[in-house]
């Protein structure tokens, strides 16, 4: 339970204050730290509102999204690419959508996330600040997916952003909720790039399902790029051999595997159709 | 360890010294008396208890007094002093928008945001417009009925 409610000056303070109190998370909207059954275990909340990380920025060849960017902003956004905006309205609830964040959202890289599938999807790559042993402060440039892959190494780092590319990608996600309202029992994120020669490449699949977490199936992604999966039925029973499911209120283990396998399916195909996105 | 915060509410700069992890509904109500916000779920899924913070809808059962300072409150309690407020919630009225009344104080704080960025929506947009305010009385219909009075009725306010 949170009892102390700090306030970080900038983003070095940010990270002074997390390492001075060790039971602390940093505070961004506090969609997911006030809700009811929060996870979220920690004694002190540390407020990012005065980093200034709440810009989305045309950098030339990428989209620079500050952390504190709220999901409505997402949506309004001219720059933020569709898919990112279809994600972000999965969150069906205005109010909502004015407090949580995408840094928040991502740094939980919870089972219920809005947006890490979409963007593991993506291939983003994440803008990040940590101080030293010796306390020296420093930012740096990593890609998603290692954020992902070691995400307990990375909790006493600050996001600042993310980065996303302009090249010609398919990305794609899909929710499945009982409502708007509920947490979802399955996310799902596709993303790969096919060149002029319909050679498929970069294909990455994630999956976060309640109860399992944010799952990475790599052998799906190689059997993809290797031409091994070529049909959307192909595609929905790796799919559904590959993940973990655990019977729950969002639905059966079964149905998860079905829905979550139909879900990438769905996406494979469109990219399998279209193309670029 | 009490805090003094600084903010605007309903257009008057104000100052409470508090707990900072006290929500802003139990400020807004208990030390300015403002009780036009309800308390509903109080786990920001009903919309009862909303408000604009800084021009945008939020719900006050989420946020802590500490994550205020600084910034400009609208309540229910403000809004129905202004042409926009009496606009709606008159449309409301004339329209039987209200059954029970709980969820309308935060009703009509989303059909002002709707208007303020779409001053004449579509039934659609009035759909999603209120999509975070739950009512369990009217089935909706009546409420974005009168929303749509009130664009008519406002033409020009927003």
């Amino acid at each position: 339970m949170i009892q102390e409610f700090l306030i970080a000056n900038d983003s070095e303070d940010a990270l002074k204050l997390r390492r001075n109190n060790p039971k602390s998370v940093f505070y961004a909207g506090g969609t997911e730290i006030n809700r009811l059954n929060s996870t979220v275990m920690a004694k002190t909340a540390i407020s990012l509102s005065k980093l200034h990380l709440n810009n989305i920025t045309d950098e030339g060849n990428s989209i620079r999204i500050g952390s504190m960017v709220t999901f409505q902003q997402l949506v309004e956004s001219p720059l933020v690419p569709q898919y990112l905006k279809d994600a972000a309205l999965y969150c069906g609830s205005f109010p909502r959508r004015n407090m949580a964040t995408l840094g928040g959202n991502l740094a939980l890289c919870g089972d219920h996330s809005y947006l890490a599938p979409v963007l593991l999807a993506s291939r983003a790559r994440l803008l990040t600040a940590n101080l030293t042993e010796g306390g020296a402060y420093s930012e740096d440039n990593i890609p998603i997916r290692e954020y992902h892959a070691y995400h307990s190494q990375f909790s006493g780092t600050l996001l600042l952003g993310v980065s996303l590319s302009k090249d010609q990608r398919f990305v794609g996600s899909s929710r499945f909720a009982n409502t708007l309202e509920s947490q979802a029992g399955v996310t799902v994120g596709f993303g790969a790039t096919k060149n002029n020669e319909g050679v498929i490449d970069h294909v990455r699949v994630y999956v976060a399902v309640k109860g399992s977490g944010v799952q990475r199936l790599s052998d799906v992604e190689n059997a993809i790029e290797n031409g091994e999966l070529t049909s959307r039925q192909d595609v929905q029973l790796a799919v559904g051999h590959a993940i973990e499911a655990k019977d729950d209120f969002t639905g059966s283990s079964s149905y998860k595997r079905y829905i979550a396998s139909e879900g990438i399916a769905q996406l494979f195909a469109e990219f399998v159709a279209g193309g670029a996105k | 360890m009490e805090t003094k915060i600084d903010f605007t509410l309903n257009g008057q700069q104000v100052s409470v010294t508090t707990d900072p992890l006290r929500r802003l509904l139990d400020v807004i109500r208990e030390d300015f008396g403002l009780t036009g916000t309800k308390e509903g779920c109080g786990e920001g899924e009903c919309g009862a208890c909303s408000v604009l913070k800084d021009g945008k809808i939020i719900t006050t059962c989420m946020v802590p007094i500490g994550a205020v300072g600084g910034s400009d409150i609208v309540t229910i309690d403000g809004l129905k002093e202004t042409e926009q407020g009496k606009t709606i919630i008159e449309a409301f009225a004339d329209g039987g928008a209200v059954q029970c009344g709980f969820c309308i104080p935060g009703m009509v704080m989303a059909a002002e945001d709707l208007l303020r960025s779409n001053p004449h929506p579509s039934e659609d947009e009035i759909r999603k417009g209120i999509s975070g305010n739950i009512c369990r009385c009217t089935g909706y219909d009546l409420i974005v009925e009168s929303i749509a009075l009130a664009s008519e009725r406002g033409d020009g306010l927003w």
